[in-house]
């Protein structure tokens, strides 16, 4: 459909809502504790959302993100039952969001962050799932196609029109979850962690929407952890511990001294224009930072003095390396999901792998113990071919965790859990132990042991899953995005297993749409396109700036350290914030001891 | 989507509502139209499925779906017919009778016209469409969705159950060989299964909500499913042939028709 029509449709659908420019949505003194919890979820948190503002919410996972978007959206306390007090309200008149809801005044959609469980399951094609909201709504069938092209187009997703919901990737699953509740048109929309498995550009896609979306009038709110969707924000609010800690311009809310003293980390772009001393409007605008960059750096921050502590061998476990030749892959109807796939992995070594939705990353990593084989081409390790190995009996080789924990968590405690690798291994006990041990130390649950695993909020269920696999001592790791749904702290645990396991001289191959997690913590990137490499080199290689239309032809940017390094013209590719700081303050000649 | 397997025949193009009155009636015709006439109800559907270009799949389909069935109805009925004594063979204890035979055989034919008359219906018919057709006609559009996503929930669970599979023998799980084995794997596959349904229900319910399912107001519909001359044509022939039914089985009854 052409952009005409779409334009169209949407000034026509601002006119069939006259009470549109009035909506808006408002909270305050919002307290909401879950029956049987001792502690509040949130407390007295307000926040102002008028018709045409985007606000963001960050904040550490448990800091009450999730239940301020259910409140947000009437689904607490009439859908999930807890006590509420303060108020939530929707539209000029007081009428609380779960009142609109159960009157049928439809005017909050919410998008949720498991893109698998927002499907309806009854639509062949994401065409007619995008028409199911719009067909409870009694939308007439005559305005539904030019909705839903509009909202494909600007989701990047028009080519999947036709295809059936279930046979996508998580990504692009999630780009259909959020365009099935925009199509809705509501006059206030809520998020939460919308991006999580999105590739670089996608999200940033979803960023730019939002803030278009946000200047037709609708109100936004936007739990995330990806700088890009926060920084497009207008302003941030940021949580900790169910209570409001600030609500400001995000260059300010996201500084290092509002997020560090709660333990988050300040995304780089905005510590970067700290550095520069460059006005907190302006701190996602690469431009302004590069510029206020060229400057003079008065300090340079300390280098992490932290020594990784390398993970401890119980058993007499090899560094293995991995062979891939000439893997091709074909799914049922045909697809070559891999097209011939090259690689050699020597034992010890550290891969991400990078690469647009769908463009077969899991797919490849899927072969390495067996989940999937060949259709042409051998997949080997240690020289030896995998063939004819079972799954299981490669387990003990090839260690592999999985993208959603909830596929293999069933033990009453997380220590159980995470036995239950080394027990189908039938190591002794005295390893088991020492491994167990040594896993719940490493992904710092510790404290967690005797809990239930689905007591534990979704990314510390991600670890115990990292933890079982680890507990399995495995010469190879193989994580498929364990970095989703992580806050700072949980990501940066998750670096310092892949350093602590490559300071053991373990090979590790990871799956990621986290371009710093990729370039700070592993040797060597691995670029996919269209079940193709494209590029393979170190960080400093592939985020080069001439590599730059070669990243974006697969959803890909490099790292914000690595663009702003690039704009001052450095010859020098940084993975993080403090790299390129250090970087500058030792060329300005002014570095300071640490 | 279930059975479904996409095509362009004739049998695809006919709407659904007639397709499902003549299903009813490949159904109910087998159990209440006199014998004779059973070589006519089989042929007919598989005749009416092949030339709709339904090939070698629904062949196979019918006789999975029959197979297991008629060969119980013969042999339980040709071994323990009550009352039997003409015996054709015997086994052992067990003796193979005429009467049972006689009783089973055209049992197992009039499963066999039903079963394909059935398969010829699900294999060309779109569950949604079906859906479409009988909300339509009067239907709940609740009841509609209910039926469509319980469809839906066979391939989910299968689709869940294979996902679990993998994340637990990449943790060192045999799954398969011995019966221990298999044994030992039930819990870590089930545990998950169940949990992450519950979870599944959950999440699922508050995505339905979302996108306004319980919003009371007037549902539209986004798929057309066309009514052609030939399918008015086709619903007026199968509810003709569903009126007569009833007639006939009266005429029987009363002894007017004697075959």
């Amino acid at each position: 459909m052409s952009e005409a029509v779409a334009t169209d449709t949407t000034t026509d659908g601002a006119a069939d809502r006259p009470t549109r420019r009035d909506a808006g949505l408002s909270i305050s003194g919002l307290t909401v504790r879950y029956y049987g919890r001792e502690e509040d979820a949130l407390r007295d948190v307000s926040v102002d959302v008028p018709p045409g503002a985007f606000v963001g919410v960050a904040g550490a996972n448990g800091a009450g993100k999730s239940t301020l978007t259910l409140a947000a959206a009437g689904f607490i306390p009439r859908i999930v039952r807890a006590q509420l007090s303060g108020t939530v309200a929707v539209g000029t008149g007081d009428l609380p969001a779960a009142e609109a809801i159960a009157t049928g005044t439809h005017q909050v959609g919410i998008v949720f962050p498991n893109p698998h469980n927002q499907l309806s399951a009854t639509k062949a094609t994401v065409r007619e799932e995008l028409a199911f909201g719009l067909e409870n709504l009694g939308v007439p069938r005559i305005d539904m196609d030019a909705r839903i092209d509009s909202v494909l187009d600007r989701l990047r997703i028009a080519h999947l029109a036709d295809r059936s919901p279930f046979a996508l990737s998580g990504g692009e699953q999630q780009r259909v979850a959020i365009a099935s509740i925009v199509a809705m048109g509501m006059a206030v929309l809520v998020l939460d962690e919308p991006t999580a498995q999105l590739d670089p550009l996608s999200t940033a896609a979803v960023g730019d929407l939002l803030k278009e979306l946000a200047g037709e009038g609708t109100s936004i709110l936007v739990a995330e952890h990806a700088p890009t969707i926060l920084g497009a924000a207008e302003m941030c609010l940021v949580l900790s511990n169910g209570q409001a800690v600030t609500t400001d311009r995000p260059g300010r809310a996201l500084a290092p001294d509002v997020l560090e003293p709660i333990g988050l980390r300040s995304p780089a772009m905005v510590s970067l224009a700290v550095a520069a001393d460059v006005p907190a409007e302006l701190a996602f605008d690469e431009e302004s930072v590069a510029n206020g960059l060229r400057g003079v750096v008065a300090t340079a921050p300390e280098p992490d003095l932290a020594v990784t502590q390398p993970w401890v061998a119980v058993r007499d476990v090899r560094p293995s390396g991995i062979t891939v030749r000439g893997l091709v892959h074909r799914y049922p109807g045909g697809v070559e999901a891999l097209r011939g796939i090259d690689l050699e992995i020597d034992p010890g070594e550290s891969v991400a792998i990078i690469g647009q939705n769908g463009s077969g990353k899991t797919t490849l990593v899927k072969h390495l113990n067996g989940l999937l084989r060949p259709d042409a081409g051998l997949v080997a390790i240690d020289g030896v071919d995998i063939a004819d190995r079972l799954v299981h009996e490669l387990a003990g080789t090839v260690g592999f965790v999985f993208q959603n924990p909830d596929d293999q968590l069933f033990n009453r405690t997380v220590e159980r859990e995470v036995r239950f690798g080394p027990k189908n291994l039938r190591l002794t006990e005295p390893e088991t132990a020492r491994l167990v041990d040594e896993s719940l130390a490493v992904i710092g649950l510790e404290a967690e042991r005797s809990s239930n695993p689905y007591d534990l909020n979704v990314s510390s269920r991600k670890l115990v899953a990292l933890g079982s696999v680890l507990a399995m001592d495995p010469s190879v790791l193989v994580l498929d995005e364990p970095t989703t749904g992580q806050d700072g702290p949980g990501v940066a645990r998750v670096g310092s297993v892949v350093d602590s396991f490559k300071a053991a001289g373990r090979t590790v191959i990871a799956i990621t749409h986290d371009m710093e997690f990729a370039a700070r913590h592993f040797g060597r990137i691995v670029v996919m396109r269209l079940g193709e490499v494209v590029a393979d080199g170190p960080p400093a290689d592939v985020f080069r700036a001439n590599n730059v239309e070669l990243l974006a032809s697969t959803g890909l940017t490099p790292p914000p350290s690595a663009r702003i390094a690039a704009r001052l013209g450095l010859d020098y590719v940084p993975a993080d914030a403090d790299s390129l700081l250090r970087f500058l303050a030792t060329r300005t000649g002014r570095t300071q001891p640490a | 989507m279930g059975f479904y397997v996409p095509g362009q025949g004739w049998l695809h193009r006919l709407h659904p509502w007639p397709k499902l009155l003549f299903v009813i009636l490949g159904v109910l015709a087998p159990f209440l139209l006199p014998l004779v006439l059973l070589p006519v109800l089989i042929v007919t559907p598989i005749g009416l499925a092949l030339s709709a270009g339904l090939g070698e799949r629904y062949v196979r389909n019918v006789a999975i779906g029959t197979l297991p069935i008629c060969a119980s109805i013969i042999l339980v009925n040709g071994f323990f017919y009550p009352g039997a004594r003409e015996v054709v063979l015997g086994l052992g204890p067990f003796h193979l009778t005429r009467e049972g035979l006689a009783f089973a055989a055209p049992t197992a034919a009039r499963v066999i016209a039903a079963v394909a008359a059935t398969i010829a219906f699900v294999m060309t018919t779109r569950p949604d469409d079906l859906m479409e057709a009988l909300v339509e006609r009067g239907a709940h559009p609740k009841l509609a969705f209910v039926v469509l996503s319980a469809i839906q929930t066979i391939p989910r669970m299968i689709d869940k159950a294979n996902r679990i599979l993998e994340a637990q023998q990449a943790r060192g799980l045999a799954a398969s060989g011995s019966f221990g084995a298999r044994g030992r794997a039930i819990v870590p596959l089930l545990g998950p299964l169940i949990i992450g349904s519950l979870i599944d229900v959950r999440e699922r319910s508050l995505a339905l909500e979302a996108r306004a399912f319980s919003s009371g107001a007037e549902r539209t519909a986004y798929r057309l499913v066309p009514v052609r001359a030939v399918d008015r044509l086709a619903t007026r022939i199968a509810l003709a042939g569903l009126l007569a039914l009833p007639v006939i089985v009266a005429l029987r009854i009363a002894g007017v028709i004697n075959v």
